[in-house]
């Protein structure tokens, strides 16, 4: 696309100016001047098709602050209209910014875009819409043949929280997506974890490692499982985890409970020194 | 000439030494008295000796076979009555198949040949055969015949010796040598039947030697000769009875052709006379034709017995009628090495020594149990008109379908058995059977199938035109990488459709076009045909999709897909299609490659009324395509691919740190899309990573059909670690340059072998004192002078006659 340079018109602009520095600045009177000093949706429309890509990256940044009724046929139509990669990309992470249902339709068909790129914007816009729906989106996300984008879906997934979609994790998993770990680091109940035990061995040791990570840090997880996961890891006893251990240590997750920080310094402890054979996977 | 003949102690068997190329004042020469141009004479006198012959009688079924993978290897005698069992065994390492005429066994063996007493096993006598190819023997009556050729000179055709002697003494009743080119002969009511030169039949009285017939063939092969209980048959792929009024031409004779020619592997009706049959393992007999020729009613065509034709291709049996319909097919759990085609059936003998009945009508088999002896190669003899030996099990297991049998077969891993479950799938695919259809998605779906047969698949699938729903149902597979699933044979599918007209497919076809596992090379053949199926309903998403991609960088290197989708908005859009084509173009935010595109779809209207004519606007002159994929074409390919071919390469060097070689294979079609993956060494991971990329990958379009391209990549570690692992393809590299990386080193004390010092011993025979210690413990009734003494090494010059 040729993308034509013109002269942004000064009114529009200096509008524009006010409104992004109001956006930065707190309070509920500054917000409620800048919806007030907002753009309309025909003047960001008309920016749209300026052809000139800042002044339309700078609409579509608008109209994702815009969560109001029309933003997301706006930028619906923007996209379908057929646009250079990264106007798209922008496009519908703008949709998700509004985090509106009535984006869901559209999302639903550019979660299927032929670029990894787009999908994987579609699916993060999903993301943070409730419902079944999204949640499925989701997880179709992680039977992608990209591989940037079933990590991309698996992370959606732990920060969505829902912890129905721990099986489909597990599988993604074991079939060798290793943002899986992390996603159900955030997920996993004590049930989840003891199965998550199962895969040390048989996965990387650096693929199970940020799963554990998020599993201590977690507040609402019972000491005894943290415990467990201290002990598991101990098993394995490399050097590899032995930094882990003094790292988490370091980190404060085991700040408010002096068993699981004695377990955490016993642990690194009892291990030698001394390199992981066959480098950082588990025995 | 020099004879020796002995007697060997208290046995029968005589020694008649026939240092047959040492020879010296033998009879003439036979092909002296044919020259070329001479035209068949006799067969009239001939053709009244078989008629007034009486019919032989019934030969019973009998089996004679040569073991495989035993060392040492030995000959074994089984009885098919009651069940199979092994009648006597002896060691003895079998220079061509044996073969069982009436009492005797003959063998050719170290040089000699061995004829045997069938009830017994033990030595008759021996011929010695010097530096000569055994071809074959036949016996009539008393008298056994034999035919050897000389090892060629590579200056002088090698001569052929008849030679004919009693069968139970040894006693010469003749001998002929011939410059020409003699085969395995066939005898009855008194006559030797010898092909001559590929061209015709000498005719021996086979007491005499001396000559009754000459025929010779105008206008075909004469590659066997055979005889049964009631006719003599010769020819190459079509079979001839000799009769009365034969005068060289096809015309005059009764013919059958089986029709192997256009079997995997081409088998002749029988096999050719000219070729020594191997005693060990090979092809030979593996795949072959079985039937049994009957004369038709006077001026009749002949036909087989039971009109069945029975195809072996290793393990599958096929089964044909008269009129080359293929009745049944089954796949055995053995290889089968030879078979007779009885009145009932097919009796089968395979390699693991087991025997089976399959019943002419429908294929069902009754297994006859076996020896327990892995077998090589086997000669089966007996009357067609026999019923085969009673089944231990009371009911045979039932018959599949025609349909079940092909699928069992096709559906078959052995990857050497490809030709034949091509076979299978084409007649699969010419059944009309719905389900016909589901089988054949089903074995492309399959991951052992190789490419080579996915492309007799594709073949097969545009063919069909029933039972389509499953093709339009088979459009719902899609690529998962957690459930390990591939996606719809697109490539295949789409055009077969389109081909058949299947309108159903539409909403499917439309999916597919609109997901992004569906490869970017295939896209455009589902594209295409949502063009050709579709009406008016498909416009809009057509336009959407143009519209949505226009500016993507997803078609920036391959527009063909929108192109097409642009066809088909000018095609099914009705009025408003151009301008809305041009639209998409006018303000400027199309790519380039598309627009100009669009500019010549739309050139032609200008002007004009829309219709089905803006659909077929001539696209801009291009080049002509070549013939075929070359394997440079396929080498660009994969080099413009190269780096993420090593991202996944490289973790699977990870998990296999001896990988050095990777081949893939694949069907590639001609607009350059490819599908029918096959990854070897076969790793679910590296499929998982490559598949996908492998997919999507275009290659050069030709002009020619579908074709399956193999190629290799080979892998170099390199030795520093942080650099990047080197990754050639290596597709036009003949096979010897990739044996050639790896050439062993030569040893440096070896000498080479043109340097050898041992002599050439001569070959002589000898008689071998009897001795019982010599007996194998297996044997039943062996003959002692069979099994060699232990300083019996070969290259030791050895004397004849030496004292017992």
């Amino acid at each position: 696309m040729v993308l034509r340079v013109t002269r942004l018109p000064h009114a529009l602009a200096a509008r524009v100016l006010v409104l992004a520095l109001l956006l930065g600045a707190p309070g509920g009177a500054r917000a409620a001047e800048a919806k007030a000093r907002m753009p309309s949706l025909a003047q960001l429309q008309t920016e749209l098709s300026s052809g000139d890509e800042a002044r339309v990256m700078r609409a579509l940044t608008l109209l994702g602050k815009r969560k109001q009724a029309g933003s997301v046929g706006v930028l619906t139509a923007f996209v379908q209209a057929g646009q250079p990669d990264a106007l798209a990309d922008r496009a519908v992470a703008a949709l998700g910014e509004l985090a509106s249902p009535l984006a869901l339709p559209a999302l639903t068909e550019l979660v299927r875009h032929r670029r990894p790129e787009a999908r994987i914007a579609a699916l993060s816009a999903v993301a943070v819409l409730p419902g079944e729906a999204p949640l499925g989106l989701l997880v179709a996300g992680l039977r992608d043949s990209d591989p940037v984008v079933r990590g991309a879906s698996a992370r959606l997934l732990g920060e969505r929280g829902d912890r129905s979609a721990i099986d489909v994790l597990f599988l993604a998993l074991e079939r060798g997506v290793p943002e899986a770990a992390p996603a159900l680091g955030l997920l996993g109940d004590a049930a989840a974890v003891t199965r998550l035990h199962g895969f040390l061995g048989r996965v990387a040791l650096q693929t199970m490692l940020p799963g554990y990570e998020r599993l201590l840090a977690r507040a609402d997880l019972d000491e005894a499982v943290k415990l467990e996961i201290v002990a598991r890891l101990g098993e394995v006893a490399v050097v590899t985890v032995k930094r882990f251990l003094e790292r988490e240590l370091a980190a404060g997750v085991a700040a408010r409970s002096p068993r699981l920080a004695h377990a955490l310094r016993e642990t690194a402890k009892r291990i030698e020194e001394r390199p992981t054979p066959g480098g950082a996977a588990a025995p | 000439m020099i004879a020796q003949l002995a007697e060997l102690g208290h046995r029968r068997a005589l020694l008649a030494c026939a240092a047959l190329l040492a020879c010296s004042g033998g009879p003439p020469a036979l092909d002296a008295r044919h020259a070329i141009g001479e035209s068949t004479r006799g067969a009239a006198t001939v053709s009244a000796r078989l008629a007034a012959a009486p019919p032989d009688a019934p030969v019973p079924l009998g089996l004679v076979a040569t073991t495989a993978s035993s060392s040492p290897p030995e000959l074994v005698r089984i009885a098919l009555a009651p069940t199979p069992s092994v009648r006597w065994r002896r060691r003895l390492s079998a220079d061509a198949r044996p073969e069982l005429l009436g009492d005797a066994v003959v063998v050719p063996s170290a040089g000699k040949l061995l004829v045997l007493d069938d009830a017994t096993g033990q030595t008759r006598f021996e011929l010695a055969l010097p530096g000569a190819l055994y071809l074959g023997a036949a016996r009539h009556g008393a008298t056994l015949a034999v035919v050897v050729r000389e090892a060629a000179d590579g200056k002088q055709p090698p001569r052929s010796h008849v030679l004919a002697f009693d069968a139970h003494t040894g006693a010469r009743r003749f001998r002929h040598d011939s410059d020409a080119e003699l085969g395995r002969p066939a005898a009855r009511a008194g006559m030797l039947f010898l092909p001559w030169q590929r061209q015709g039949l000498i005719v021996l009285d086979l007491q005499t030697g001396r000559e009754l017939s000459f025929l010779r063939s105008q206008d075909d092969v004469i590659d066997f000769v055979s005889a049964d209980d009631d006719d003599v048959w010769f020819g190459h792929r079509t079979l001839y009875a000799l009769s009365r009024g034969y005068d060289g031409t096809r015309a005059t004779a009764q013919a059958l052709g089986p029709a192997g020619e256009r079997l995997p592997g081409r088998p002749a009706a029988f096999d050719s006379a000219f070729s020594a049959r191997p005693a060990v393992p090979s092809a030979h007999g593996r795949i072959a034709l079985h039937f049994d020729p009957e004369r038709g009613p006077s001026g009749a065509a002949p036909s087989a017995l039971a009109d069945r034709v029975y195809f072996v291709f290793y393990r599958y049996v096929f089964a044909f009628d008269g009129a080359g319909v293929l009745r049944w097919a089954r796949s055995l759990p053995h290889d089968v090495i030879t078979a007779r085609a009885l009145r009932s059936g097919l009796l089968a003998v395979s390699d693991d020594g087991s025997l089976a009945a399959l019943a002419a009508a429908d294929g069902a088999v009754s297994a006859l149990g076996g020896v327990g002896l892995p077998l090589a190669a086997a000669s089966l003899v007996g009357s067609a008109g026999l019923a085969p030996p009673p089944s231990p099990a009371a009911v045979p297991a039932d018959a599949p379908s025609l349909r079940l049998g092909l699928l069992e077969v096709a559906l078959d891993i052995d990857q050497r058995l490809v030709p034949a479950r091509a076979l299978a799938t084409t007649a699969l695919a010419a059944l009309p059977d719905p389900e016909a259809t589901r089988d054949l998605l089903e074995l492309y779906a399959r991951s052992t199938t190789p490419p080579e047969l996915s492309r007799v698949v594709a073949d097969a699938l545009r063919t069909r035109r029933t039972g389509l729903e499953h093709a339009v149902d088979a459009l719902l597979a899609r690529y998962d990488f957690l459930e390990q699933t591939r996606p719809a044979p697109l490539a295949v599918l789409a055009p077969a459709l389109v081909e058949a007209g299947e309108r159903r497919a539409v909403p499917r076809l439309l999916e597919r076009m609109l997901d992004h596992e569906t490869p970017l090379a295939v896209l455009p053949s589902v594209v295409r045909a949502v063009v050709e199926l579709g009406d008016t309903s498909v416009a809009p998403p057509l336009l959407a999709f143009v519209r949505l991609y226009r500016n993507d960088s997803s078609f920036s290197e391959a527009p063909d897909a929108l192109i097409e989708a642009a066809r088909g908005v000018l095609r099914h859009g009705g009025a408003a299609a151009p301008a809305q084509l041009a639209a998409l173009t006018s303000d400027g935010r199309a790519r380039p490659e598309l627009t100009s595109a669009l500019a010549t779809l739309l050139a032609p209207q200008a002007g004009g009324p829309p219709s089905e004519a803006v659909a077929v606007a001539a696209p801009p002159a291009t080049p002509p395509l070549p013939r075929t994929l070359s394997r440079a074409d396929v080498r660009a390919t994969f080099q413009t691919h190269e780096a993420e071919l090593r991202a996944c390469l490289q973790a699977e060097l990870e998990r296999d740190p001896k990988l050095t070689q990777l081949r893939v294979s694949f069907v590639a079609e001609a607009d350059g899309s490819a599908h029918a993956f096959q990854i070897t060494p076969a790793s679910a991971p590296l499929g998982d990573c490559l598949y996908p990329k492998l997919a999507g990958y275009r290659f050069a379009r030709f002009s020619g059909g579908r074709r399956v391209v193999r190629h290799t990549l080979a892998l170099t570690r390199p030795a520093d670690p942080a650099q990047a692992l080197r990754v050639e393809s290596d597709a036009e590299a003949p096979w010897w340059s990739r044996a050639a990386k790896t050439l062993r080193k030569a040893d440096p004390l070896s000498s080479p072998w043109w340097q050898s010092a041992l002599p050439i011993a001569p070959l002589v025979t000898r008689e071998r004192p009897p001795a019982a210690a010599s007996t194998p413990p297996a044997s039943s009734t062996p003959s002692a002078s069979s099994t060699p003494p232990a300083d019996d090494t070969w290259w030791v010059p050895t004397t004849p006659n030496p004292k017992p």
